[in-house]
């Protein structure tokens, strides 16, 4: 024990090199257990990303490629399935939920995922935890997205704010689909998986974006794409005002405003379906649905050639005709009317209209107009009626144009016209890239996957998540080893460190063990001098090596965590741990006893005599 | 007290001591000259228990050293020898008081001596420090390497006769010293030693300190391996 003062002293007296070599252990000591802990951290998170998904479903390819594309979002997404293949696996008698999801495109680098509501019922990650929502409301609109928390952060996106989908994976490359904005309804809180750099879309949105081939929407018949989507509406049924003024005669034209027409139905029925949108917009569609068909009523007058004062019967023949979820009164400002209120309707239907309407402004103007059309209807050529029609068309879209930037107003989101077409048309989701599911019970993992495997109708893969990812894993294990080397390497640079710093201090010391010899001390105490002092200084260096681990660690979490979505969880040292910095200490002794030998043989050889 | 049989030492096939027999008797103070190179380290190590002869007999106190294991030699020494070196007596990292009383640290018997004198190692050391002339108490607080070179002397006397050991051998303990220190701190010795009733071995080169010795050796004369030395030289 009296050797280990002297040797504590001896370092004390030392303080340069004393302190240079314990830094230098110290280092290699953090650098070995930070690499330690990274890739436990690492291999933490990674086998976290995914939790409680039995199978992941994709189109036949390495198993290694859907992994990554599926769950990390990582390199080229695999082929698409079909998304009847989707519906029919999610009604196998072992499949107790089945999650589609859609991939390719991006936003500012980040990946964009097409899936359903159903997702963030099903989908967990870690210890089985779901997705939490940080603020906003998971919102089930064909154009609400949800972004991942670091998505938010690092793009400073809040509820509401509006987003470009890029196709392709590319931060610059890439057509932007900014023919359909999306706004942002809700922020999930972070997760420490790829769905923090994920923004979630719908399926039908992801359709909408690449049905038309990347080219926008806006090229309805007889149209004109316009770049701008604020007034696109407008400008739209201005388009038709001219179009119907100037070429109403052409037979070609009235098909393609009947096609119109169905699509604007169809858009109505849309709206009837999804609950977000009140009763305000459905009036408001169904009034430009109502209009349209007036419209196109009397174009379909114009090409009967129809008498005038014959104008109202007609055109009510022709939205009966046509309209399939309304009732018809005889007069097509009638039926205005009757989407507005679904009221009954008289021959006076312009006051009860007045009367009854929520939007008042609107289909007061709408009304004058009526009367003017119904005043030009009795009294003027068909060329002026018609005239007068579209006049009180263009003044009503107007307002319902109005109406809807009123409504859409709720969500800080306003469609564009390629957005309302796609709502029309009922996209519905074509293909997709990956299925998770998960099983009733565990025991029909094997079963599925080999059901899945030969699936009849197209060639599909499923992969086992926890499976895949630890095998995925063995393939990193190379660059851990890598690593390993890189870090024992360093660990024994800085004991060779401290070697050198021991062995160019033996000569100058030949003096002290001298005088260390003459009061007593044996050669052994010599020698236990030496290895006390390369214990304690790399004693010393591992236990500021831990210290400063930790401080790093503390340091590192919270950037780490929000700029890299990579959460470290700082943890007690392993026992592994602990066994290496056992194996440091043990090497740092038996380095020493290089030093520990040549000042044995010296302290004999010199005995008192101090040559020095 | 002391008794050297036919000793040989050599190093390296050579003969360095060859020594028929020297006797040194108790509170005695002999002065054993020999310029550099006549053998007088080795035979300080020697007496030390440090280098073993390979022949002939050291009797130290009745006890034959090669009877003594190396590390029983070790602690015979650090029990009943103390030494005073040229210079660089201290141990650089440690206190005044810590280098004085280092002999305890490897001989319990010192230890025990100097606790039947003093409460502790430390008030001993104090003690020995004011005999050899050391009053300054701030001295204790400095540095080993900040004292000068005579009161770093005194300091080595004071651990050379720390628990009271029966011999102290002195290897050229004035040589870095100025004739008034130098006659200062010999007189200061063998008070000290007449004192404690201590045996004296002091080798120097310097012949003009033999007077103060009731007994001087001429090394070369006893040591015949130098006697060989100096012939081969001639030769």
């Amino acid at each position: 024990m009296a050797i280990l003062s002297l040797a504590f002293k001896s370092l004390l007296n030392r303080k340069l090199t004393f302190f240079i070599t314990l830094f230098s252990i110290a280092i290699s000591v953090t650098l070995l257990l930070g690499v330690q802990t990274l890739k436990t951290e690492t291999n933490n998170s990674f086998l976290k990303s995914i939790s409680g998904t039995d199978l992941i479903i994709g189109s036949r390819g390495a198993s290694s490629q859907l992994l990554l594309s599926s769950v990390f979002h990582i390199g080229n997404t695999t082929n698409t399935i079909k998304y009847d293949t989707y519906q029919k696996i999610s009604k196998s008698p072992a499949v107790e939920w089945a999650v589609p999801i859609s991939l390719g495109d991006s936003h500012k680098g980040y990946t964009v995922m097409a899936t359903d509501l159903s997702f963030y019922d099903h989908f967990s990650y870690a210890n089985k935890q779901h997705l939490s929502v940080e603020s906003g409301k998971i919102d089930n609109d064909m154009f609400a997205v949800v972004i991942g928390s670091e998505v938010a952060t690092k793009l400073n996106y809040k509820i509401g704010d509006k987003v470009i989908v890029t196709h392709g994976g590319g931060e610059i490359e890439g057509h932007h689909h900014d023919n359909i904005p999306f706004y942002i309804s809700a922020i999930l809180a972070p997760s420490f998986t790829s769905i923090d750099q994920t923004l979630v879309i719908s399926l039908e949105a992801m359709e909408a974006m690449h049905t038309d081939n990347h080219n926008h929407f806006g090229a309805l018949p007889g149209e004109q794409v316009l770049p701008s989507d604020d007034h696109q509406e407008h400008a739209d049924h201005d388009e038709h005002e001219h179009h119907d003024e100037a070429t109403h005669e052409e037979h070609a034209d009235h098909d393609e405003h009947e096609h119109h027409d169905e699509a604007a139905h169809e858009e109505h029925a849309e709206h009837d379906e999804d609950d977000h949108h009140d009763e305000a917009t459905h009036e408001e569609h169904a009034d430009h649905d109502e209009h349209e068909h007036h419209d196109e009523a009397t174009h379909g007058e114009h090409a009967d050639h129809d008498e005038h004062e014959h104008h109202d019967e007609a055109a009510h023949e022709e939205h009966a005709d046509h309209d399939e979820h309304e009732h018809h009164d005889e007069a097509a400002h009638e039926e205005h009317a009757d989407h507005d209120e679904h009221e009954h309707h008289d021959e006076a239907a312009h006051e009860e209209h007045a009367e009854h309407d929520e939007h008042e402004h609107h289909d007061e103007a709408a009304h004058k107009e009526h009367a003017e059309h119904d005043e030009h209807e009795h009294h003027d050529e068909a060329a002026h009626e018609e005239h007068a029609e579209h006049y009180e068309h263009e003044h009503h879209d107007e307002a319902a144009h109005k109406e809807h930037a009123e409504h859409d107003a709720h969500h800080g989101h306003q469609d564009t016209q390629d957005q309302r077409v796609a709502r029309l048309l009922k996209i519905k989701p074509q293909n997709i890239n990956a299925i998770f599911v998960g099983l009733t019970s565990p025991q029909a993992v094997l079963g599925m996957q080999n059901y899945v495997n030969n699936f009849k109708e197209e060639p599909l893969t499923a992969i086992i998540p926890a499976l895949a990812l630890q095998e995925l894993w063995q393939f990193f294990s190379i660059a851990e080893v890598a690593l390993n080397i890189v870090t024992i390497f360093v660990v024994l640079v800085g004991l060779l460190g401290m070697l050198s710093i021991i062995l160019m201090s033996l000569n100058e010391r030949r003096r002290e063990m001298a005088i260390l010899r003459s009061v007593g001390a044996r050669p052994g105490h010599i020698f236990g001098l030496i290895i006390g002092e390369a214990g304690f200084v790399c004693f010393a260096g591992i236990l500021l090596g831990v210290a400063l681990l930790y401080i790093l660690l503390l340091i590192l979490q919270a950037p780490l965590a929000s700029y890299y979505g990579f959460y470290l969880d700082i943890n007690m040292l392993t026992a592994n741990d602990l066994l290496i910095l056992a194996i440091i200490q043990i090497s740092a002794l038996l380095i020493a006893l290089i030093p520990g030998w040549l000042i044995y043989k010296y302290s004999l050889s010199d005995g008192m005599s101090i040559k020095f | 007290m002391i008794k050297l049989t036919n000793l040989t030492f050599a190093w390296h096939q050579k003969a360095v001591i060859e020594i028929e027999t020297l006797h040194i008797q108790k509170s005695q103070h002999l002065f054993i000259e020999g310029p550099s190179g006549s053998g007088k380290s080795t035979l300080l190590n020697l007496l030390g228990g440090v280098l073993t002869p390979q022949q002939g007999s050291i009797s130290i106190l009745g006890q034959s050293l090669q009877q003594l294991s190396s590390s029983q030699k070790d602690t015979f020494r650090s029990n009943h020898i103390g030494f005073i070196f040229q210079q660089f007596n201290l141990i650089p990292y440690l206190s005044v008081l810590d280098n004085i009383t280092l002999p305890c640290t490897f001989s319990a018997l010192r230890k025990a001596k100097v606790l039947k004198r003093s409460e502790s190692l430390n008030t001993e050391a104090k003690r020995l420090l004011t005999a050899l002339g050391l009053t300054d108490p701030a001295l204790l607080q400095r540095n080993v390497n900040e004292l000068s070179v005579g009161q770093q002397q005194r300091v080595a006397v004071a651990r050379a006769m720390l628990g009271s050991p029966e011999i102290i051998i002195a290897d050229e303990p004035t040589s870095a010293l100025d004739a008034n220190h130098r006659q200062a701190f010999i007189n200061i010795l063998f008070e000290e030693c007449k004192k404690e009733d201590i045996t004296l071995i002091f080798v120097s080169h310097d012949t003009s300190l033999k007077n103060h010795f009731n007994q001087h050796i001429n090394l070369p004369e006893i040591n015949k391996a130098n006697a060989n030395l100096v012939t081969q030289e001639a030769v």
